[in-house]
């Protein structure tokens, strides 16, 4: 099932790794040396050996225009667009981080931005993605990027005043008192929660727009013709049984049909990124169970993986397998939600409960292992938290052998539906340039015809030694996300079963005590163990100075966790680069023109989770 | 002859019965205690913007009376299909005429384009 | 509802309430045999139909669903017709996180709600901020609308949600047809903070009396151990 026709299959793609070499031997670097010159401030290599090339930030532009333009260049994905603080007045750094599909290169370009002037060209015309990234650079930082079509802020309210959030002059909990926070939040009009463009819709003239407005145009001019009657503008959700969380859409509608879609999120910003610059390096792990909550593990194994390369360890071959278990795991814990939940949404309960009564047994699994369903903060730095108990690894085989037996009744229900079929093939149609400008990673993009996966892209935890598939789609439509996503769940329980055959014995954490807590019987009886374990406590794991941006295959897509620490027990800076948050941004292309009806048939095949997209 | 009507007359009577004493009940001992925010319109917890006597369009209409119409032809279905086996042949070419007349009908909302948005 | 700052008098002084010789309030509906049985059958009727109006943000919300699926069942409590619309609810369960740019719409939707109405605030976040003491997340939403029952937890287990909904069940025979009267929402409290702000203040302080919890609060006076009792003063200080 993992191509429709007799057509091509689409090229597998295949990084050609980062080889530990020189950065400045690298392609990319010195095609930029020959075109740029002096605009090359700094070349240097991230933990993992991706090529970091400084430039003068007035040039930012033209080099990334040349970087994707260029036919040997092509970078085409626009993976991440981050700042960073470092404090104590010293420039800001914004990443804009590469890749690409036709040369399997990453790159990361960076610019130094002084405090007095925080400003940078918006690259939107080069990548759609870049549209939603900027505005949270600016809505976090205060960057403003000039040429934007729509530069206001995207996580924190439209009126927001107390500042930039991510910087390090602004407290922890934020400049005003909690009880003036609270009156502020409750005193929010009208003009504060819609934008200027909805408001202009309504033909309601805000007085911003009036302060704003040129001086020879009439405020009344702005309103539109009366006898022409204006199309209803509608708020689907926050609160909405069917948007997958407390997703905003303002819709302009003609009847059924949708003119313009514009999503507002930011109604469960929770502030991950800098709460976890104010935590230990181990103390990030139970956050990162909470931003996507439906597939939890892999987040914590994405920001084991990105720390351990910070410090240069390896971790056990045990410890190595046992994530991979687990990673998969939870791939099919968020497939399955999503499973339910599209299915709810187009009206078949029924596949809900179904898929709701398999991930109680993944729950089991996690439960037997960390005492956590839901939030399992499974992984430290260098291992794990403790090893597998007795057992678990029988249930694990259990789990895996019955699950293709509701797999199959759940395919009986819906693969062939002819109500399941009219609602979702043809709808929100993407094509493959679109998914790679806008952004879109995992089923998304694979639905669209593009074989990109990191786990085989850039295989971490020995995911080369596995034999698995990476279905691929065609048209790029709802029903194509369905049919790879369902695919990829079966792929999961293939990499699940013979992870299980290869599991070797051995230890599950390094030996190293200064990164991971010796036992506890050591820690009583050695005296080594027991300063080892003190420090550990005491003053906390240091993780030495660097810069990494790291990324798997997480269920929604690539998630890149972007690391900078100063040799300190702290992260200075800690992103979160959440694929559901980028892949949200497509909707609007998704479905402006189509009815209704479709609008939660896209939005669900997109599988967003709230908790990643809002961070 | 009142024996098959009476069947009918009780269950209209206590229908009736039953819409009245819920709705009068419920006016006549409950609590109402109408505040602004409560008779606000709901939108999903933000408040609405634009007005709602805005010209719908007229497709909904369309929609809505086709259903009507087909809503009926199925609850005169109905009893006919009850009382089938016992009605002669004209019974059935009765209705037969029947849905060939709402039948022209569809082919030509089909045709006119009725039947898909816009 | 009864938190104040030390000095003022307590909401029940400044409005005492008439109380019967029984010690029940006195409410002007006379307490008899009957009303009582009528009591009896309108929070049996009640609690067993509630209607629960589900405010799932986050992962509270997903143990929420997990709730109302087949194992966990809530449907045996009659809860499974969720409403989404507050016009048809009388149970709200806030699950999750609340931010600041999500508390006016939780405000509205409770406003909404039709009296009887009651609210569960699910999981630590709900309840008091849980891990995110910061800028963004309400610190507790009964900082912003009066709730009933607390279930702790991060994410509460669904049996925990299925006490904590007992325990509503439980708050519900105890009202009574004269509570009405007492439910009336005065127009001037519509849309606002449900504590005035020297509560808010008090339940939003950081709770450190550890050194690491201190650290890594990033408080700029932080002190190794805070008596409550000095916590208050200093806040009197600043406010």
């Amino acid at each position: 099932m993992t191509q429709a026709t007799a057509k091509a299959s689409p090229r597998l793609i295949i990084g050609e790794g980062t080889s530990g070499a020189d950065p400045e031997s690298h392609a990319s670097v010195t095609a930029l040396r020959a075109s740029f010159g002096e605009a090359l401030k700094e070349v240097a290599s991230d933990a993992i050996g991706v090529p970091v090339v400084t430039v003068d930030p007035s040039l930012v532009f033209q080099i990334l225009h040349f970087l994707k333009m260029e036919a040997s260049q092509a970078y085409d994905l626009l993976a991440d667009i981050m700042a960073v603080d470092l404090g104590a007045g010293r420039p800001l750094r914004v990443w804009y981080q590469l890749w690409s599909m036709k040369n399997g290169r990453q790159l990361r370009v960076v610019a130094k931005l002084p405090l007095e002037r925080l400003e940078l060209p918006t690259v939107t015309p080069l990548w759609d993605t870049a549209n939603w990234l900027e505005r949270e650079v600016y809505d976090l930082f205060g960057i403003t990027f000039r040429g934007h079509p729509d530069l206001r802020r995207i996580l924190m309210p439209e009126n927001y005043e107390e500042g930039f959030p991510l910087r390090k002059d602004f407290p922890l909990r934020g400049r005003f008192s909690r009880s003036e926070q609270t009156r502020r939040a409750l005193a929010r009009g009208l003009v504060d929660t819609y934008a200027e463009e909805e408001l202009r819709m309504a033909g309601i003239v805000s007085e911003v727009a009036v302060r704003d407005a040129p001086p020879d145009s009439l405020p009344g001019e702005v309103r539109g013709d009366p006898l022409e009657g204006q199309p209803l503008l509608l708020n689907l959700g926050p609160q909405h049984p069917a948007t997958h969380g407390v997703l905003r859409l303002v819709l302009q509608l003609d009847g059924e049909r949708i003119l313009s879609c514009v999503p507002h999120i930011g109604y469960l910003h929770t502030g991950f990124e800098k709460t976890c610059e104010y935590r230990e390096w181990n103390q990030v792990v139970p956050y990162t169970d909470r931003m996507d909550y439906l597939a939890p593990m892999l987040y914590n194994i994405a920001y084991a993986l990105a720390v351990e390369s910070l410090l240069g360890i390896e971790i056990t071959p045990r410890c190595r397998v046992v994530r991979v278990i687990l990673s998969e795991l939870n791939r099919i814990l968020g497939h399955l939600l999503w499973l339910g939940t599209t299915a709810m949404d187009l009206g078949a309960l029924t596949v809900f409960l179904y898929t709701f009564q398999e991930r109680e047994r993944i729950y089991n699994l996690h439960e037997a292992y960390t005492g956590a369903r839901l939030t399992p903060s499974t992984t430290r730095v260098g291992g794990m938290l403790a090893d597998l108990p007795p057992g678990w690894i029988d249930g694990a085989r259990n789990f895996v052998e019955t699950l293709p037996k509701t797999l199959a009744e759940v395919d009986r229900l819906l693969t062939r539906n002819a109500i399941w079929i009219s609602r979702q093939q043809d709808v929100g149609i993407i094509g493959p340039d679109d998914a790679i400008s806008f952004g879109l990673t995992g089923p998304n993009l694979r639905a669209s015809g593009v074989a990109y996966d990191v786990r085989k892209a850039r295989p971490y935890l020995g995911y080369e030694e596995y034999e698995f598939d990476v279905p691929v789609g065609e048209h790029g439509d709802c029903y194509d996300r369905f049919l790879v996503r369902f695919e990829e769940i079966r792929q999961s329980v293939r990499i699940i079963e013979q992870a299980l055959d290869r599991l070797p014995g051995g230890p599950i954490n390094i030996d190293d005590h200064s990164v991971v807590l010796p036992p506890k019987s050591e820690a009583m009886g050695s005296i080594d163990s027991m300063i080892a374990h003190f420090k550990l406590v005491m003053e906390g794991l240091r993780v030495p100075a660097g810069e990494v941006w790291y990324s798997i295959e997480a269920s929604k897509g690539e998630l890149g966790i972007g690391l900078v620490s100063d040799g300190g027990t702290k992260p200075v800076r800690c992103r979160f680069r959440a694929p559901s948050f980028i892949n949200l941004g497509v909707l609007p292309f998704l479905i402006e023109g189509e009815l209704v009806a479709d609008v939660l048939a896209a939005n669900a095949s997109i599988d967003i989770v709230l908790g990643e997209i809002d961070r | 002859m009142t024996d098959s009507y009476l069947g009918i007359v009780i269950l209209g009577f206590l229908g009736i019965l039953n819409a009245v004493l819920i709705i009068g009940l419920g006016q006549m001992i409950g609590a109402v205690r109408p505040t602004a925010v409560k008779s606000s319109p709901y939108e999903s917890g933000m408040t609405p913007l634009g007005g709602t006597r805005e010209r719908l369009s007229v497709n909904f209409y369309i929609v809505g009376i086709l259903f009507i119409v087909f809503d009926i032809e199925t609850i005169f279905l109905l009893p006919w299909a009850v009382v089938f086996r016992d009605l002669p042949l004209s019974g059935f070419v009765a209705m037969l005429v029947f849905l060939a007349v709402l039948g022209v009908g569809l082919a030509y909302a089909w045709k006119k384009g009725a039947l898909e948005w816009d | 509802m009864g938190l104040s700052a030390p000095g003022e008098t307590a909401r029940s002084e400044r409005h005492p309430l008439p109380v019967l010789e029984s010690g029940r309030l006195d409410t002007g509906i006379p307490q008899n045999w009957l009303t009582t049985r009528l009591d009896y059958v309108i929070n049996w009727a009640r609690r067993n139909s509630l209607w629960p109006m589900p405010f799932g943000t986050a992962c509270c919300g997903i143990e929420m669903m997990a709730a109302f699926g087949s194992k966990y069942d809530l449907s045996r409590f009659g809860m499974e017709r969720m409403s989404f619309s507050p016009r048809q609810a009388d149970l709200m369960i806030v699950a999750g996180r609340v931010s600041y740019k999500l508390a006016p719409v939780l405000r509205k939707i409770w406003d909404q709600m039709p009296q009887p109405k009651w609210c569960v605030s699910m999981g630590a976040c709900a309840s008091s901020g849980g891990m995110f003491d910061n800028y963004t997340i309400v610190q507790g939403i009964d900082t912003i609308l009066p709730v009933d029952v607390y279930v702790p937890g991060c994410p509460p287990r669904p049996e925990g949600l299925a006490y904590g909904l007992m325990m509503i069940q439980e708050k519900i025979k105890g009202e009574t047809l004269s509570s009405m009267a007492f439910r009336a929402e005065p127009e001037e409290a519509v849309g606002r903070p449900n504590l005035p702000p020297e509560s808010i203040e008090l339940v939003a302080q950081p709770f450190g009396n550890s050194t690491a919890q201190n650290r890594a609060s990033g408080l700029a006076a932080t002190s190794a151990i805070a008596r409550p009792v000095d916590r208050r003063e200093r806040l009197l200080e600043h406010s």
